[in-house]
């Protein structure tokens, strides 16, 4: 690393300037970009580069030094602006304070807490003791909207038990074989025909098995959103299982939020998306935010090999053809589209909304998730 | 390693190799040559990612060794793989002889048996350090990314046979990614990232200047706003700079000097790809044509 004449003239200034640079690898680092001990240092060779010479090659080499994505670009910017050139004290940033947990997450049961489902919890007591195999049976069974407080615990422990068990995968005949690809023998011996017998090229059998990818749009307005985080919990648990996992809300507009299911602790990943606050309880547009899914992300995540899962009530107050539209484009991409309803479990209910009637033709299944046997059930609708 | 005295001197080379870049491309691409890490270039189709490798490994005068990923990339196929045909060969020859045994063995597993695979041959070039372009990283298998990761950090390849490689030359990585799959971001965070966004109207004017030879300015003018109006619309396929420049050199070789309705209509394959984005472009060709006069 050469450095440059210019700066060679006041150590002093430079001492200045590379303990500057450093702060902002922290500030960085503070408001959530990935910059560890390596992109300090090749910051600070950035700045020799470039700093004394033209800060605007000083603010995109650092860009490209510490940003991961495209979409990173305008919160650097700011950033860099905020950090860089202050204009008076406002603007100036400071540290974020540590983020504090809410109190009931240390318990255990932030999702509903968050939600604004449960109240103070009540006393211990009044509901019935869960002890025993009738007691699990029951917390199996019981509806996602209708547990009480002191369940929420063990309903929670007893399904991530569950899901651990779970297989994820098409039964086969060669279970087992899959790690390693086996030489298909009758081809080769076929093949070494042609050289005199010799058997000169390798052919292998079968293909390589791959895990599916999994895409799940999950309804959070109104009556849902219980739901919803529960199945969040559910695929939380399960992304080990899966090539990818990419998650979207939706109520009346689209978010993504893959990367907050990807914290590895399933309460912090709960409590971040619970923070998110996109317009619960307001009206449901499904066949818009599916279109939008389909339109700006699904080059990128729908695949053949990916399971589309729709987690809703299919109460759409958009018209019915705009949701039939998107359906029909996920069709094109996604390799199997699953509709979860909660309110199958309710007895006596039929699909007869406008938009669910107009989406089952187009689903390749349509199962009830009110519970968490019915959560349990749907793993074998999760393989391509 | 090869470098350049500074950012002007690479922008200068650039631009008399024909490749129009701007200044914020370029400082990546600088910084690859001073701190070594790889390169990662994402951007729409056709904006001219693969071509910004190419154009350096011109400009160092050394090699360019291209790697296009596909699913079901392994880590064999890009390293090395042996001669399978010609140890048997060799073996044959050896028969009817004294039994060699050791001699033979090692014989058969030497370099000249072995079949150099791109990344193999990045590593072990010998001159200079080679720019490996690793091209549409995105469509590779996640487990190839694993195996990228680690080659990409160490530059070394240990081969059972005969022994560890390591780079004499480290090559310089520029991987591009049309962002068909997310990649890891233990990747991203080894690389220098940068989006090469379509080109402004005057970086785009002075490219199709430089790439069409001998058209009329008034053309010039036309076929870049034409585009930009484009990419304003809800396409599915948005034309990249690479169309730009096939339609402005098919506009060219009808002999054209301005465009009109009838023009951009037959034209039109040029630059769409889609009969849902044909259908668009009918429907607007009037206002599209408004803007290609505008001022």
């Amino acid at each position: 690393m050469s450095t440059t004449p210019e700066l060679t003239a006041d150590a002093a200034l430079q001492d200045a300037l590379a303990e500057k640079t450093i702060g902002f690898a922290h500030l960085l680092r503070a408001q959530g970009f990935t910059v560890g001990l390596r992109e300090s240092q090749d910051a600070l060779a950035v700045a020799e580069c470039f700093l004394c010479r033209n800060f605007e090659d000083f603010r995109c080499g650092l860009r490209s030094l510490l940003c991961l994505s495209v979409e990173q670009f305008a919160r650097f910017d700011a950033l860099f602006e905020a950090y860089w050139q202050p204009q008076d004290g406002a603007g100036r940033i400071r540290r974020p304070k540590r983020i504090q947990m809410p109190a009931a997450a240390r318990h255990g049961h932030a999702l509903l807490q968050t939600v604004g489902l449960s109240e103070e919890p009540t006393e211990e007591g009044d509901t019935e003791a869960l002890s025993g195999a009738s007691g699990l049976e029951a917390l199996r069974r019981v509806d996602f909207s209708q547990v009480p407080v002191t369940w929420e615990e063990p309903l929670a422990r007893l399904a991530a038990r569950l899901w651990q068990r779970m297989r994820l995968r098409k039964p086969s005949r060669r279970a087992g074989a899959h790690h390693k690809r086996r030489p298909h023998f009758r081809r080769i011996l076929r093949r070494s025909l042609a050289t005199g017998g010799e058997p000169l090229e390798l052919i292998l059998a079968g293909h390589r098995p791959r895990r599916p990818r999994l895409v799940l749009l999950l309804d959070v307005s109104g009556s849902m959103e219980v739901y919803s985080l529960f199945f969040l919990r559910f695929a939380h648990a399960l992304q080990r299982r899966f090539r990818r996992v990419h998650a979207f809300l939706f109520s009346t507009h689209l978010e993504d939020v893959t990367a907050d299911l990807a914290v590895r602790d399933v309460q912090g990943a709960l409590s971040r998306l619970s923070r998110r606050r996109m317009g619960w309880n307001s009206g449901t547009r499904i066949g818009e935010s599916l279109g939008h899914l389909v339109r700006n992300h699904g080059p990128r995540v729908l695949r053949a090999d990916t399971v589309l899962v729709i987690l809703s009530d299919g109460l759409d107050v958009g018209p019915p053809e705009q949701l039939a539209g998107a359906l029909r484009e996920a069709r094109l991409r996604a390799g199997r589209i699953v509709w979860l309803n909660p309110l199958l479990g309710i007895e006596g209910y039929a699909p007869i909304a406008q938009g669910m009637q107009a989406a089952l033709p187009l689903i390749d299944v349509f199962a009830p998730a009110h519970n968490l046997d019915s959560l349990l059930a749907s793993e074998r609708h999760l393989v391509v | 390693m090869a470098e350049f005295d500074s950012l002007d001197a690479l922008e200068e080379g650039f631009r008399t190799h024909g490749y129009i870049a701007e200044r914020d491309l370029l400082t990546p691409l600088f910084l690859l040559t001073r701190l070594g890490r790889p390169l990662l270039l994402e951007g729409h189709a056709g904006v001219g990612k693969t071509e910004t490798a190419k154009v350096l490994a011109q400009l160092l005068d050394t090699d360019l060794i291209r790697l296009q990923c596909y699913e079901g990339l392994d880590a064999n196929s890009t390293l090395y793989e042996w001669n399978y045909q010609k140890q048997l060969l060799a073996i044959r020859l050896h028969e009817g002889r004294e039994a060699p045994g050791d001699a033979l063995e090692k014989h058969i597993f030497s370099r000249e048996f072995l079949l150099e695979r791109p990344l193999l041959r990045a590593i072990s070039a010998e001159r200079a350090p080679a720019v490996l372009l690793i091209d549409e990283v995105d469509r590779a298998d996640e487990e190839f990314e694993a195996f990228l990761l680690e080659l990409l950090s160490d530059f070394q390849i240990t081969i059972p046979e005969i022994g560890t490689v390591r780079a004499v030359h480290r090559p310089l990585v520029v991987l591009t990614s049309n962002r068909v799959r997310e990649l890891s971001d233990a990747l991203k965070r080894r690389c220098l990232y940068h989006w090469i966004d379509y080109p402004s109207f005057e970086k785009e004017l002075e490219i199709v200047r430089a790439k069409a030879a001998g058209i009329t300015e008034r053309l010039a003018h036309q076929v870049v706003r034409v585009v930009q109006a484009l990419r304003g619309l809800q396409l599915e396929k948005p034309p990249g700079v690479a169309e730009t420049l096939d339609w402005a050199i098919a506009l060219l070789a009808l002999g054209r000097t301005g465009l009109d309705e009838d023009l951009l209509e037959s034209t039109k394959g040029c630059l769409l790809k889609t009969t849902a984005d044909f259908d668009l472009l009918r429907a607007q060709l009037s206002s599209l044509m408004d803007a290609a006069e505008a001022n």
